[in-house]
């Protein structure tokens, strides 16, 4: 039985083993907790800044080995988790004093640049494709039984926090001319 | 009466704006000037400067897009659709739809699961991939949102993908396009009455918006904004809410020299600090939610 739930938390920590190993640190202090659940037992507290090695992570815990100790910190409270499985977007000259108006991808393939997108006429033909796509709702929801999800409409949208440190809202620093996306 | 009307109204809508483009004092004397003539049409004294003072745009002569945009916040859902459709329509012809129909149709379907968890929102969503190697998504309205192979490229499962698409839709449904529509189309046309007084052009320039949107900044706290939505709606839909703190952190750890991500983060907060205002407004809310990730289902792309 053992055996089966420590093969099942593999296969829950699979998709996140690209930084299985690598080091990160405390965003602030915070519990080092005996499972992955804010109800678990808190085995030690680690300061902000402190080095942690990191070694999985479940929904919104990391798995992180500290003074000796292994245990779960909330994902909230480490620094970024450089993705090492993303670090080769290869085949792309980094471009120094890259003007961002100008800026394409090279290797034959073309980036989204905004003065094409300045000068850009409508694409009926692509936008009829685009438009062909729609999925019908019940369709939709029947997917997503198949996988199991469940709606839950109850929980609350997010209130806009406090302001926190260094953090304004100004308009970027970038060009007028980047790009306005994700 | 009536132009008084029209120019007190619009004195009014422009006012709250003035903090963000600075001193416009004699601008909006220019422009009232220009809209008074406009209503009240003197006979020119030289033909040959009757240029085009009604060019059509997408909302038809100058007059419309005044009242279309300028007093915004009033659109029907078929207007929206119809600025939507320019904004995609041009981005396509930019960047074309990836020709892969079974990642088209699972995309579709997710995002307009996620759409759903919007509640009593009855916008008609689509989504779709384009072939672009950039790592971006982008949206426009009237519920049109596309995410670039480059970004997809990147996602591992799919409370990922999920996650993006909620974004997307967070920023539609908040209208944040039709707010930077506007404030750009104040800016447009007081730029436009600076050259007009500078070189004597007796020109009114037609703003017509096309792919040009997503070549606008906007304020930081609508990305902010669309980041919570996009965690609400990801939890909402049965998915797990920290996948998309996955998705910032894998940009987070591409070299900023990377072409393809270069104009995300031109035009972005940076990631850290998106997790940074994320985890301030979550707090230990989202702690114990037992959300999928969905790896098995989801259609991976490998890259090209």
């Amino acid at each position: 039985m053992f055996k089966i739930r420590n093969a099942l938390l593999v296969l829950l920590l699979l998709p996140s083993l690209s930084f299985a190993g690598s080091i990160s640190s405390m965003l602030r202090d915070d519990s080092l907790y005996s499972s992955a659940s804010s109800t678990s037992t808190k085995k030690l507290l680690i300061k902000k800044s402190s080095s942690i090695e990191v070694l999985g992570k479940s929904g919104g815990w990391i798995n992180v080995k500290y003074a000796g100790q292994i245990g779960w910190v909330r994902l909230l409270s480490v620094k970024s988790v450089p993705a090492s499985s993303n670090s080769d977007l290869s085949g792309v000259l980094a471009l120094k004093n890259r003007e961002p108006s100008k800026v394409v991808a090279v290797a034959g393939l073309r980036g989204i640049n905004s003065e094409e997108l300045k000068s850009a006429e409508v694409s009926y033909l692509e936008l009829d494709r685009l438009e062909k796509l729609r999925a019908i709702k019940g369709e939709a929801v029947y997917a997503a039984k198949l996988k199991n999800l469940k709606s839950d409409l109850t929980i609350d949208f997010l209130e806009e926090p406090v302001p926190v440190s260094n953090v304004d809202n100004k308009q970027y620093e970038g060009s007028s001319d980047s790009l306005w996306g994700f | 009466m009536r132009n008084k009307i029209k120019i007190g109204l619009f004195l009014g809508i422009l006012f709250p704006l003035t903090s963000l483009a600075g001193d416009f004092d004699n601008v909006f004397k220019l422009l009232i000037q220009q809209r008074v003539e406009q209503s009240n049409p003197k006979p020119p004294a030289d033909v040959s400067a009757q240029t085009t003072t009604k060019k059509a745009g997408v909302f038809g002569s100058n007059e419309e897009l005044l009242s279309n945009v300028l007093l915004g916040g009033s659109k029907t859902k078929a207007e929206e659709e119809k600025m939507g459709r320019e904004v995609i329509g041009s981005l396509l012809s930019v960047s074309p739809l990836l020709m892969n129909g079974d990642v088209q149709t699972y995309v579709n379907k997710v995002g307009t699961w996620v759409a759903s968890s919007l509640g009593k929102e009855k916008r008609r969503w689509v989504f779709g991939v384009v072939d672009s190697p950039d790592v971006n998504a982008f949206s426009a309205p009237g519920g049109y949102v596309v995410i670039t192979r480059g970004l997809y490229e990147l996602l591992e499962n799919e409370a990922e993908l999920a996650s993006v698409l909620a974004h997307e839709i967070g920023h539609v449904h908040k209208k944040h396009h039709l707010e930077i529509m506007q404030k750009s189309s104040v800016l447009g046309l007081l730029g436009n009455a600076v050259a007009k007084k500078v070189e004597g052009k007796n020109e009114s320039k037609a703003l017509g918006f096309g792919a040009e949107v997503f070549a606008r900044k906007m304020d930081k706290s609508a990305e902010f904004e669309a980041d919570r939505m996009a965690i609400v709606l990801t939890a909402r839909s049965g998915y797990d809410p920290f996948a998309y703190f996955s998705v910032l952190q894998k940009i987070s750890g591409i070299s900023k020299s990377d072409s393809r991500i270069a104009l995300l983060f031109d035009t972005h907060p940076a990631p850290d600090e998106r997790i940074e205002m994320l985890s301030a407004a979550m707090g230990e809310k989202f702690d114990d939610f037992n959300g999928q990730v969905v790896a098995a289902a989801f259609i991976k792309l490998s890259k090209k």
